[in-house]
């Protein structure tokens, strides 16, 4: 692994931010609770619950009015700049490096469970020309024999998240992060 | 050109692995209200399928069955699939910008029969393709019900399942089932199957071959409202409602595709299988069309086993059909539990992407697509749902199945004659809580 890091990085990483992350994954300051003691019945709860969710899910209610997005431009990825992607204080920064020989990738795919907020840094090299993708987050960036993919941000979504070289559909990662 | 591909058929967020401790627990559960629906239920069918109900006042069944509030629903359904189509064909070229793959794998294929669980048959009463049909049907003076030549009776569901496999397929296996091209592909052969098919064996064709209607009528059958046999919209049990399903044939392949393509999909997404495929010399689809084709075989596999052995414990003369209902509620609740939280965060993505249709930065409804993020989602809360929907599946679908076993079988082998169906109904549970947690 350490035969390519440490290699200058190019500047002219071409990486563009695309689809729905864009902005900012906005936070729903107050989180809403369903309220109802014991007494209700069960089935009546239960069948409030998943009316209100089954319309949530499908009904075009997609948040209540107050949501705001809150903090500066989280998920991002950066060519040379790395500077902006601020770390929270409770979460410590991890670095992930791979290189791929002949569509073989070191090290070897692993599933890696980081806590939400962690600020990750990833950098790819690879012997042919590809595209690197964090799924979920849909970040992208161009990985080649002459440059390497760097992609840096703060995992603000939990969820199970797939970083895939995408035209040789090799999956480099798993990251669970809780 | 890199293709806009799009992991876990249309999102790349998958949910964590439920605990340890919470798939135990569910496990638990569900072995121990197998036990005590085996031992101390009710020992006389207490279900009266599509007799049961109390029918709803009169205003509001007629509201509900009026013509104007049906043809109202025709239109929504007409606007909304034009709408996509038109985005498909005009809007964003980029398939993550375009809300057409959205509106197949998230609000057709999931929220639709989520809705219909609530509502009942929701794609039946919006369906473009049906209206489609109904115009043409009237354009030429016809019955709508009346086609060419008659549907066979004996093919029950199978074109529906034949459908519904190839659908799964499509959303689980080619790398490109995202693409704007392919989406397109796969709407205009639906489409054309469909209007091709009502125009010579009738309406009836759409109760049979379409995979969407079938899949949502089914779910329906849970929905608190109902329509009695007399033709009478009621309030009911969704277990009556579970019972009223008829036993037609190919019913028990469509709840097994279902079953076994979720199935897949969960293990498709663990490590041991994306290493197998990356060691393997064979294409990433035919690897992915065996192991779909081998989870579907394996569920369907056992499902014949327990029949087969219930027949000889219970009542040789009963057909096996007559239980295939008692596995819809087990396939709906691992189906919620896999896609909750894909409806949840895609559903309302795709509203949102729909209304920019053009890409033209338009926006109807006034809102990013941003605004709907997964740090909604507490992972405990839906680690917990999962395993409430996969046990309360279980359950509904262990009552349904003791209830026709006391009403069918003799008293005398009544007992232990439902005992292998309740194993099945052990197994799957405990399959699917394995792999919300492996997974």
């Amino acid at each position: 692994v350490g035969r390519w890091y440490g290699r200058p990085e190019l500047a002219a990483h071409r990486q563009r931010l695309t689809g729905m992350h864009e902005d900012t994954p906005a936070r729903i300051a107050p989180r809403r609770r369903v309220r109802g003691g014991p007494r209700i019945r069960g089935a009546v709860l239960a069948a409030a619950l998943a009316a209100m969710a089954a319309l949530a899910a499908c009904g075009g209610v997609p948040a209540p009015p107050e949501s705001q997005p809150s903090s500066p431009a989280t998920p991002r990825a950066t060519g040379s700049a790395p500077a902006e992607a601020t770390p929270s204080p409770t979460a410590a920064a991890r670095r992930f490096e791979f290189m791929i020989v002949n569509g073989v990738a070191d090290p070897p795919l692993e599933r890696v469970s980081v806590e939400r907020g962690t600020a990750v840094r990833i950098v790819v090299a690879s012997d042919r020309p590809d595209e690197l993708h964090l799924h979920g987050y849909d970040l992208r960036a161009e990985v080649g024999p002459d440059r390497e993919a760097v992609l840096e941000l703060r995992l603000a979504e939990a969820g199970l998240f797939e970083l895939e070289l995408h035209d040789s559909g090799l999956v480099l990662l798993q990251l669970a992060v809780q | 050109v890199t293709p806009e591909v799009l992991a876990h058929g249309i999102a790349g967020r998958q949910d964590l692995p439920i605990p340890f401790s919470t798939a135990v627990a569910g496990a638990l559960v569900a072995l121990v209200a197998t036990f005590v629906i085996l031992s101390f239920a009710w020992r006389r069918s207490r279900l009266r399928g599509d007799g049961a109900g109390r029918a709803l006042p009169a205003w509001l069944a007629g509201f509900l069955d009026a013509p104007p509030l049906r043809w109202a629903l025709r239109a929504l359904g007409l606007l909304a699939g034009g709408w996509i189509v038109v985005a498909l064909l005009l809007g964003p070229p980029t398939a993550a910008d375009n809300p057409a793959p959205g509106a197949l794998y998230v609000l057709l294929w999931i929220c639709v029969p989520l809705l219909s669980l609530l509502f009942g048959p929701v794609w039946r009463a919006v369906s473009p393709l049906r209206t489609i049909h109904l115009g043409l049907a009237r354009l030429g003076g016809r019955d709508p019900r009346q086609g060419l030549v008659a549907l066979p009776r004996r093919w029950g569901y199978w074109p529906g399942a034949v459908l519904l496999a190839a659908f799964v397929w499509l959303e689980l296996v080619p790398a490109s089932r995202a693409t704007l091209a392919v989406v397109g592909l796969a709407i205009a052969s639906y489409a054309m199957i469909m209007i091709l098919g009502s125009l010579l064996f009738g309406s009836g064709w759409f109760d049979r071959a379409d995979p969407f209607e079938i899949y949502s009528s089914l779910a329906a059958r849970l929905a608190p409202v109902g329509r009695r046999g007399d033709g009478r919209l009621v309030l009911r049990n969704p277990l009556d409602g579970l019972d009223s399903i008829p036993p037609t044939a190919g019913l028990p392949a469509v709840v097994l595709v279902l079953l076994g393509s979720t199935a897949y999909d969960s293990v498709a997404g663990s490590l041991q299988w994306i290493r197998l495929v990356q060691r393997s010399t064979l294409p990433p689809e035919v690897l992915g069309t065996l192991g779909l084709a081998a989870s579907v075989a394996v569920i369907a596999l056992a499902y014949l086993l327990a029949v087969h052995t219930a027949r000889v414990v219970g009542s040789p003369h009963r057909p096996p059909v007559l239980f295939a209902h008692s596995l819809l509620p087990i396939a709906l609740g691992y189906v919620i539990a896999h896609y909750f939280t894909l409806a949840v965060l895609q559903g309302p993505r795709t509203v949102i992407l729909a209304a920019d249709p053009l890409g033209t930065g338009h926006n109807l409804l006034g809102l990013s697509p941003s605004v709907v993020s997964s740090s909604m989602l507490l992972p405990a809360a839906v680690a917990a749902l999962q395993v409430a929907a996969v046990v309360a599946g279980h359950i509904t679908g262990a009552v349904a199945a003791h209830d026709r076993a006391v009403r069918l079988f003799p008293p005398e082998t009544a007992r232990w004659g439902q005992l292998p169906l309740l194993l099945l109904m052990v197994g799957y549970t405990y399959l699917g809580l394995t792999l919300l947690f492996a997974g």
